[in-house]
């Protein structure tokens, strides 16, 4: 069988997703793919849903993303274009393109329920970033989009809010709010009555009336919704879908590194490639063994040297350690997965050209597979 | 607040002390910098092997972009800092030697 590279990955895949915990890099990985795929001559979009500003940053711009895409130069014969998710223009974009009237829209948009709902609500933002999602992989500016996953545990809470979506809207309560003069409501809405007056109880009635005015104007527009959400949820389950678990070597982020191979197979989704960034160099092929003892038997400088040579090889010997026991727990839940080293430079990544580097180094020929 | 001596972790970490500060009116603790690499002795290496000059170079830089990175803090956020030396150790070895650098920067606080 043939191993995956990054490169096969990058040219072959519609949608790839990178997930990780914070401080491992993710945001640079996932611009580094997008560098690469444009130097395969895709046309590429970077979508970061963090709402931190790491993937400006990486990158250099200088003023912020929104939800526009906006095209970065990269000298390549692809192009490469970065956007950041704005949940409140996404939802609003969503509202728009499904209402059936534009008097619709807009009295769905200035309902209190939506406006909190589209501003405040912290699960909204799953939703969105799937809703999103789908709007780009309609974008015929693009063939292949690239998912900076938010640096959280519950990243991938929003590969499961496509259906999570779906089935709410599907739920008796949420249609007989909807449309409660509907036929076959009728008896459930005499019977949801005590229920209704029961929330209304609890939650205060101008806040339940804002819901129920809120899904009323929502009427016909739910269907459309559904089907997107599902639309979405088959493209994040097909094979032209990559998910790229990134790690570095700390403990710490190898042990969330694990989570989400074990959520991702939780999920049924096949891990694509492991990237093992940020891995400390290697200078040679000496031992930290052998540079202690260089250094005990030198002096002055080449001692001091020989010292500091040899606690960075104890960085990377610990560094291969970690990674190698994740690899191989990695390899129990998905056998035969490929993995991509990339080393820590340096300083922090903060423009194309360090993007650049990175990209090179996940593409070269990996030792590791 | 805690932060590694970085350029991407300083700037996040001053975005959000200055939002606390100013938005949320918290009166902010000492920065905790963390992870620090110890000081890398200026070298001669005439002489050396290409290794041990390419760790040489690395450890330099990398030091430097750690020096650059708290030089930023220091100028954006006005508050003092408290540093915790990056150490090659684990568990209790590393709680023990994390709390005896606290301790220190914490009696150098002015």
């Amino acid at each position: 069988m043939t191993t995956l590279t990054i490169d096969a990955l990058c040219a072959d895949a519609q949608v790839l997703v990178t997930c990780g915990t914070g401080g491992v890099g993710k945001t640079s990985v996932a611009a580094a793919l997008g560098v690469r795929a444009a130097q395969l001559g895709r046309r590429v979009c970077v979508i970061t849903i963090d709402p931190a500003k790491r993937l400006a940053d990486a990158i250099g711009l200088t003023n912020d993303l929104g939800n526009e895409p906006q095209q970065v130069n990269t000298d390549s014969i692809g192009e490469l274009w970065v956007t950041m998710l704005d949940v409140r223009e996404t939802f609003d974009n969503l509202v728009r393109s499904t209402s059936p009237t534009p008097e619709r829209a807009r009295e769905v948009m200035e309902n209190s329920f939506y406006r909190n709902l589209s501003r405040s609500i912290s699960g909204t933002r799953d939703y969105m970033a799937a809703e999103r999602l789908y709007e780009l992989s309609n974008d015929e500016r693009f063939d292949l989009i690239i998912v900076d996953t938010p640096p959280s545990r519950n990243a991938l809470d929003f590969l499961e809010s496509p259906e999570r979506l779906a089935r709410f809207l599907k739920h008796p309560i949420v249609r007989l709010l909807i449309a409660p003069s509907r036929g076959g409501f009728r008896i459930a809405n005499a019977a949801l009555t005590p229920v209704l007056k029961l929330i209304s109880n609890i939650v205060g009635s101008d806040a339940l009336s804002g819901v129920a005015a809120f899904l009323k104007a929502f009427d016909g527009m739910e269907n459309e919704f559904s089907r997107r959400a599902l639309a979405v949820a088959d493209t994040l389950r097909s094979d032209k879908t990559g998910f790229v678990v990134v790690t570095a070597p700390s403990p710490d982020a190898l042990k969330e590194a694990n989570h989400f191979v074990s959520e991702l197979k939780r999920l049924g989704i096949t891990l694509k490639m492991i990237v093992a960034n940020r891995m400390p160099p290697r200078f040679g092929t000496t031992t930290s063994t052998a540079e202690h003892l260089a250094a005990t038997a030198s002096s002055g400088d080449t001692a001091r040297a020989h010292a500091l040579l040899a606690e960075l090889c104890e960085d990377a010997e610990r560094a291969e350690a970690g990674i190698n026991g994740f690899l191989a727990r990695a390899q129990e839940k998905f056998a035969g997965v490929p993995s991509s080293t990339a080393t820590e430079m340096p300083s922090d990544i903060h423009d194309m050209e360090s993007i650049v580097v990175l990209a090179q180094q996940l593409a070269a020929p990996q030792a590791r597979q | 607040m805690v932060t590694t001596p970085a350029m991407t972790p300083v700037q996040e970490t001053v975005e959000a002390a200055t939002e606390l500060r100013d938005d949320v009116h918290i009166v902010l603790a000492p920065v905790v910098v963390n992870k620090k690499e110890s000081d890398v002795p200026s070298l001669s290496t005439t002489d050396m092997s290409q290794e041990l000059v390419d760790a040489y170079t690395y450890a330099a830089q990398r030091s430097q972009a750690q020096q650059e990175a708290i030089a930023v803090l220091s100028s954006t956020l006005e508050l003092p800092q408290m540093t915790v030396t990056r150490r090659r150790l684990d568990g209790g070895e590393l709680v023990t030697a994390m709390v005896e650098d606290l301790a220190l920067a914490i009696d150098a606080l002015p």
